[in-house]
């Protein structure tokens, strides 16, 4: 059994600016966002031989934009903190060595060559899918009132049936409801689609046993789940590996799952 | 901001690199023609800077790319001028053509000093031809590191700043 892991951008630059605040800044990072991003790059890098870790021009040039538009925010936010020419100095020097961690962090990964028509006919069926999985959001009846209704009377005074109904259909859909209020980026449908046609590459050329994760924390592909949530939301996902074999999920979970199968 | 005939300067060396290849030796009038270069980086920088016309973001966009022009100017000057000694010659020649003129294509976009707002496109362009340079300078070994780049700074005042990007970034992408 094969297996690849396409690294979104957002767990290529969150692996890049922890290794530039460890190694080069020397502050300690301890959110898991950046420990779990930087695990299963590792856990690729001890693995180099067995080609795990894959990358497109795509996702190269997304992780580049999503960087420099975290250094741009900061210098909108902090205008009026810092004199001009040190905020601009500083924060040139932040770019460059995240930019440079990130050219090290894509040099163990494998970049891989796509074909725009093919990638073509895969985008138009993974814009379908988002358009249908929009419409089932839409749709999403109100199961609260109806649920709150269905309490026994005797008990219906003890607590806010509705609230706790209607926190738990939010969760339950969260990953739905995500499509409504934040519309996937076509860039990020691109990557999907190009996941579609390396996955079936591979099989084509590598043999029929090969399983294509995508370690990201996007809501459009990885599950929507918190601390203290009982359940997770998953409708994307589970679509996405319905219809194209594609296993999304964040970077934590990929490692735990890709780990196993070393 | 003086007028500055950028062709003339990139043409003056193009011409001495091509020569300094034909002939297998370095020749050291080139540092003339990076130090005016290096002074229009300079230049550009205050000038982004300074400027208060065009939205602060766009500035830093453009002032990050002239000081990476400067930086890795600087860079090159030091590897012509220990060339004989570290006998880098002409590899510092070989190294210079491909930089020079990835350097040539940035400039092209924002060697002028103008006060238009900038258009996203514009902005992933300018972006993506900056990593080229950059990428072209790590593979020459004329990138300057952190070392170089931070010497002489306040490593507090960087780690403030540099922490609170870390934050920012993990509130935006740490949607779990």
């Amino acid at each position: 059994m094969k297996n690849k892991v396409i690294f979104d951008s957002c767990v290529i630059v969150a692996a890049s600016v922890f290794m530039s605040a460890t190694e080069d800044v020397g502050i300690d990072l301890k959110h898991h966002f950046y420990e779990d991003a930087i695990q299963l790059s590792s856990l690729i890098k001890k693995n180099l031989s067995k080609r795990i870790g894959v990358v497109t021009a795509t996702i190269e040039s997304e992780a580049l934009g999503v960087l420099s538009e975290v250094i741009r925010g900061e210098i909108r936010r902090k205008y009026e903190e810092l004199d001009r020419e040190t905020l601009f100095r500083y924060h040139s020097i932040a770019l460059n060595a995240c930019d440079t961690r990130m050219r090290n962090l894509l040099a163990f990964l494998q970049r891989e060559p796509v074909d725009p028509y093919d990638v073509a006919v895969w985008f138009t069926q993974v814009t379908r899918m988002y358009e249908e999985l929009e419409q089932a959001a839409n749709k999403l009846e109100n199961l609260a009132y109806l649920k709150t209704q269905a309490v026994p009377p005797k008990i219906r005074k003890m607590a806010d049936w509705f609230e706790i109904y209607r926190t738990d259909d939010i969760r339950i859909n969260a990953q739905l409801y995500n499509l409504l209020f934040k519309k996937v980026e076509t860039e990020d449908q691109k990557i999907l689609a190009e996941a579609c046609y390396l996955l079936n590459l591979y099989k084509a050329t590598e043999g029929k046993d090969v399983s294509l994760y995508v370690a990201s924390t996007d809501h459009h592909f990885s599950p929507a789940r918190k601390p203290g949530w009982v359940v997770e939301s998953r409708q994307v996902t589970d679509e996405i590996k319905k219809r194209f074999g594609i296993v999304c999920d964040w970077p934590k979970q990929i490692y735990e799952i890709v780990s196993k199968k070393l | 901001m003086k007028r500055f005939n950028e062709i003339e300067v990139f043409n003056s060396i193009y011409t001495k690199l091509e020569e300094m290849e034909e002939r297998q030796q370095v020749d050291l009038s080139i540092m003339n023609d990076l130090d005016i270069l290096m002074r229009r980086f300079k230049g550009l920088e205050l000038f982004w800077i300074e400027n208060r016309k065009v939205k602060i973001d766009d500035a830093f966009i453009l002032y990050h790319c002239a000081r990476n022009c400067n930086n890795i100017l600087n860079k090159m000057k030091s590897r012509f001028s220990e060339a004989h000694e570290k006998h880098l010659n002409p590899q510092v020649v070989r190294d210079s053509i491909p930089l020079i003129s990835s350097m040539h294509a940035l400039c092209d976009l924002v060697g002028m000093p103008s006060e238009e707002p900038l258009v996203p496109e514009k902005i992933t362009l300018v972006l993506k031809r900056l990593k080229e340079m950059r990428d072209i300078a790590s593979n020459v070994s004329m990138l300057p590191s952190y070392q170089e780049e931070t010497r002489g700074l306040n490593v507090l005042q960087l780690k403030r700043q540099f922490g609170s990007m870390t934050e920012s970034l993990q509130a935006e992408f740490f949607e779990e």
